[in-house]
């Protein structure tokens, strides 16, 4: 495979390179704008500059993606499951079990007192006979 | 392409949801892998960060905001995660292109000539980490600038300066790729 794009960025005026720079990203003013637009029109190093970022952002911009290899994600997550998921999962559970065992204990609680209530009291005095 | 945010229910998220989170993992951890790769130059050291992203965006999860969109946090996580293992282990001074040096193709011989991708991949590695990340979420991975500031934590200003300087250090280490290679076939 042979290189196709070789990246030369050349020398621009020194109090105009960022502005270039910038002008490249659409982040310069209008004023700004005019200003670097004006003086590409006239200046051939700035130009040559310009063009150089124009390729840099090309190849950059055209690196190629990767197919996912499945294989390895399907590892990685069964390790991510391990180390943050699982954990949270686990803690949830525990919390939600804690909820029903105090939901519960306070159930028993309310059945032995309402069994308690249903119940005739043991009187500690003695009955009067007549 | 990058999949949409709006394909995710961040409210599921946010109560991380195992499932939910499971298909935000399949649908950006290979992009993830990719920048990382790129970044520091290294598929296993990727490799880790990748998991390293995840572990630590579930963990997150309960403390973002309602308005959440998971592709710029989870590269903000990324690039973050890269940096302080970059700063631990400092791989970019010991192995300017990350371990893969010895995997280089000879340069010697015609058929393993650098491919463009290659020697950009190179040249990506052997710069600052922090002006790596700035091109390839600009230009590769097409974030805007406004997001670029948010995942870089920078104002806009110092944004353009790192891009600016960014494009100058990326162009010097491309033309010293280019002179290994033209002396290897030389």
């Amino acid at each position: 495979m042979s290189i196709r794009t070789r990246i030369t960025l050349g020398e621009p005026h020194p109090h105009l390179g960022p502005l270039i720079s910038s002008y490249q990203d659409n982040c310069t003013t209008p004023e700004e704008t005019r200003i670097v637009e004006q003086h590409l029109r006239e200046c051939e190093g700035c130009q040559n500059f310009y063009a150089g970022l124009q390729q840099m952002r090309g190849v950059i911009t055209e690196l190629p993606g990767q197919l996912p290899d499945l294989e390895q994600m399907r590892e990685e997550f069964r390790r991510i499951n391990a180390r943050a998921i699982y954990p949270a999962e686990l803690k949830k559970a525990v919390q939600k079990r804690s909820k029903i065992s105090d939901y519960l204990g306070q159930d028993a609680a309310d059945a032995d007192s309402a069994a308690a209530d249903s119940e005739p009291k043991a009187s500690t005095k003695p009955k009067r006979r007549n | 392409m990058w999949e949409s945010d709006n394909q995710f229910n961040c409210e599921a998220l946010r109560r991380q949801d195992a499932l939910e989170f499971e298909r935000l993992y399949y649908a950006y951890a290979p992009a993830l892998r990719l920048y990382l790769t790129r970044l520091c130059g290294d598929k296993e050291a990727a490799s880790d960060l990748v998991q390293e992203t995840f572990v630590k965006a579930f963990k997150a999860l309960p403390q973002t905001r309602p308005d959440l969109k998971p592709r710029p946090w989870l590269y903000k996580i990324a690039t973050n995660t890269a940096h302080s293992s970059a700063r631990l282990l400092r791989w970019k001074r010991i192995l300017p292109f990350g371990d893969n040096t010895s995997e280089r193709p000879d340069p010697t011989s015609f058929e393993n000539c650098y491919a463009e991708t290659e020697m950009v991949e190179h040249a990506l590695a052997a710069i600052k980490p922090d002006y790596a990340a700035a091109l390839l979420l600009h230009w590769r991975e097409g974030f805007s600038l406004d997001e670029l500031c948010q995942i870089l934590g920078v104002s806009k200003e110092n944004l353009k300066k790192r891009l600016y300087r960014a494009k100058k250090a990326f162009s010097a280490a491309y033309l010293k790729e280019a002179a290994i290679q033209e002396k290897g076939g030389a």
